[in-house]
């Protein structure tokens, strides 16, 4: 179905190393349905056409809206809840489900479902969220949650005694990444650093149209957004990437650190927004798979002009991320395949993506 | 952009339902909404081969008219 958008990821293969990775994008731009409307029927009307990242769109139509015309987010506390839960469901989702399907490891649907149903409730401030943490160091980890421990120290422990469920996730992820062969200097993106609404807003004023929502760059240059991007420079993360520098297990831990964090301060701040001048405004979300911005002019009471930049924009950039897989020494194709998946999902498009490999 | 479809429920077998939306067929995984009470006929949004929520006719026929709105759009933008 076209409505939906799909990501083609075509790999250039001589049968023995990918030479070349061109990633193709079919996506309405769901932003062009705005102009025209009302504010009020902006905002009602995003969270009906996105599904899956629909608390964080409706954050950021409602804070862009409300810089636009000069107020404050209106119950920003509940909306800041809706998207941490939000963002804990999408790395559940991730961790439980998608990694250990494509390593051949059973999926974790029973307790993935347990903590979805929580979410919810949660999200819906009818229920406590005070045992959640704990619960997921145990049952994710293994390991009981301390007070005031900072996530990033306990699983720094849990890397080297590896108990929980996702334990023969991170080995079988480990062991993949290992064996990946660049034979020489594998091509990495920037990544993005950690920007306010304002720094955003300084550096993409001048260049925020359409072409940049498609494609977007900085400095001609494209950025990889979403947790790696955010905790990297940890030393945690600094020892993964030197030892797994094709970044599948940083992602891979990143996002649980991000849950892990989610879980601890429900509260944190995901949501900003700023006023652009002349009726406009603009909003940054910190969603599971990394910034979402809104921009919104608004003249007369209507909207003249929306654009979305979606995080997937950012890491399926054609120059972007993927590059990385250019110089991967791979005999069989099967495999190739396997490891592009993997590429794919370490990212994790917001829409199907189909690989094709072609004769180089 | 993460889209969602509206489908509607041909059959339902387990956590896979065959839903079915202006012609397509998909199996779709009712994983998400396990709790909720489905049953043949109700329209669910389906991302990526997940049924994430449980929707009226009503409001599947008005999101169609989004997205059909939204495609025409897309079809009248050059080179797009």
């Amino acid at each position: 179905m076209p409505y939906a958008g799909s990501l083609s990821l075509r790999i250039n293969w001589d049968g023995n190393a990918v030479s070349g990775v061109a990633v193709k994008s079919a996506r309405p731009q769901a932003s062009r349905l705005l102009a025209g409307k009302t504010p009020n029927d902006a905002i009602l009307l995003l969270p009906r056409l996105f599904s899956v990242c629909g608390k964080a769109q409706q954050a950021a139509a409602l804070a862009v809206v409300s810089a636009a015309q000069g107020r404050d987010i209106p119950q920003l506390d509940k909306l800041e809840l809706g998207v941490a839960c939000e963002v804990m469901r999408e790395h559940l989702w991730r961790l439980l489900l998608d990694w250990p399907k494509l390593l051949g490891l059973p999926q974790q649907q029973q307790q993935f479902m347990r903590w979805h149903a929580a979410l919810n409730v949660i999200a819906a401030d009818q229920g406590r969220a005070e045992n959640l943490p704990a619960e997921l160091f145990q049952v994710l980890l293994g390991i009981d949650y301390k007070e005031r421990a900072h996530s990033t120290t306990l699983l720094e422990e849990w890397l080297n005694a590896k108990r929980g469920v996702l334990a023969p996730v991170v080995a079988a992820l480990e062991l993949k990444e290992s064996r990946l062969n660049f034979a020489g200097k594998q091509a990495i993106c920037d990544f993005m650093p950690v920007w306010t609404v304002s720094d955003v807003r300084q550096r993409f004023a001048a260049e925020m149209n359409a072409e940049f929502s498609a494609m977007p760059q900085y400095n001609q240059r494209p950025l990889e957004t979403g947790a790696l991007a955010h905790v990297y420079s940890l030393p945690l993360l600094q020892t993964i990437l030197r030892k797994h520098p094709s970044r599948l297990l940083a992602r891979f831990i990143a996002r649980l650190i991000d849950c892990m964090d989610s879980a601890l301060a429900l509260g944190n701040r995901r949501v900003e927004a700023v006023e652009a001048g002349d009726g406009g405004g603009l909003s940054m979300v910190r969603t599971a798979r990394g910034m979402l911005l809104h921009r919104v002019r608004i003249q007369t009471e209507r909207v003249t002009e929306y654009l979305i930049v979606a995080p997937t924009e950012w890491n399926f950039h054609p120059q972007g991320a993927l590059q990385g897989l250019i110089g991967l020494q791979e005999s069989n194709q099967a495999r190739l395949r396997e490891t592009v998946k993997l590429f794919a999902l370490s990212l994790d498009p917001c829409v199907e993506f189909q690989i094709e490999v072609c004769d180089a | 952009m993460c889209l969602g479809v509206p489908m509607q429920i041909l059959a339902i077998n387990g956590f896979i339902a065959r839903c079915e939306a202006r012609g397509a067929m998909r199996e779709v995984s009712l994983l998400m909404l396990q709790g909720e009470s489905l049953v043949v006929n109700d329209f669910v949004m389906v991302h990526a081969g997940h049924a994430l929520q449980k929707m009226t006719g009503q409001e599947a026929h008005s999101t169609w008219e989004l997205l059909d709105e939204l495609l025409s759009h897309d079809l009248n933008v050059p080179g797009a």
